[in-house]
């Protein structure tokens, strides 16, 4: 189902996209909808980035946020130079215990 | 026993060119959920992503299997199916095996078993089945596709040459 959504634009906007569909061979109507879903997901992205930053969910969570597949998300972390934050010294300490003891429990 | 891969940690292997190298380490069984062979494969292929076919042809020259695992009842945990199917399957039997802190984190606070990748290549140099020149490749193409991090590397040399000092 879809539905008509109205907005205002002053005129030099107007002119400028009426270039870009004339450019790009879409219709105007058309042209605004996929700038608007362009940047529907640029913003999820942009939100879910942000979570991801702050280490607040995994790159796979963030990428179901963002409603994109873990590829984009990984390519999108990487243009923006996204990391999640580092672990500490006494975390990875721990983790190199606990891998040990793991390899010794199944060997 | 058997190791579970999440999402990332399949990607990034393939994109590093080191899964044949991870499959002639494991020991156990390597398995996939259906929810992470769609994320990685079918969605990847579906939006053009080389390295979703060479996932696939990966996975099938391995003969990784992928198991079925209905999600829906535990999503609310990891929000991502395919992180909530390595919690089911770990539950059941194995470890899951991350590249992702966060993920790993969850994991362990579940009481899974799992490991980091890097820990995982870590161990396999202590266990004597990789050289420290491979460890160091190793650790370097994780790095070139952020499976692992500047830091974490950091760290592993500390650990180097705290084995080579501990060995004279």
């Amino acid at each position: 189902m879809t539905d008509v959504v109205s907005t205002r634009l002053d005129e030099k906007e107007i002119e400028e996209l009426n270039e870009i569909s004339e450019r790009e061979r879409i219709d105007r109507s058309s042209l605004i909808r996929k700038f608007l879903l362009a940047q529907i997901q640029e913003y999820r992205l942009k939100e879910s980035g942000e979570k991801y930053r702050k280490g607040l969910v995994s790159i796979a969570e963030a990428a179901t946020l963002a409603k994109v597949s873990i590829y984009k998300m990984m390519e999108y972390a990487e243009r923006e130079k996204i990391q999640a934050p580092s672990l500490t010294d006494p975390e990875m300490e721990e983790d190199l215990k606990r891998s040990k003891k793991l390899f010794e429990e199944i060997k | 026993m058997r190791w579970i891969l999440d999402a990332c940690t399949l990607i990034y292997l393939v994109k590093a060119k080191l899964f044949k190298n991870f499959m002639e380490l494991v020991e156990f069984p390597v398995v996939i959920d259906s929810n992470v062979y769609q994320e990685v494969v079918i969605n990847g292929k579906a939006n053009n992503y080389p390295d979703a076919i060479e996932a696939e042809e990966i996975l099938n020259e391995n003969r990784v299997p992928v198991i079925s695992i209905d999600v829906s009842k535990d999503l609310f945990r990891f929000i991502d199916p395919g992180e909530t199917s390595c919690y089911l399957l770990a539950k059941e039997e194995g470890i899951c095996l991350t590249s992702d802190d966060k993920a790993y984190k969850k994991f362990i606070n579940e009481n899974l078993k799992a490991m980091r990748i890097d820990n995982f290549y870590f161990e396999k140099l202590n266990q004597n089945r990789l050289n420290k020149t491979d460890f160091l490749i190793i650790l370097n193409k994780l790095e070139s596709v952020n499976a692992t991090k500047p830091k974490s590397i950091l760290f592993y040399m500390k650990k180097l040459q705290e084995m080579e000092e501990n060995r004279k």
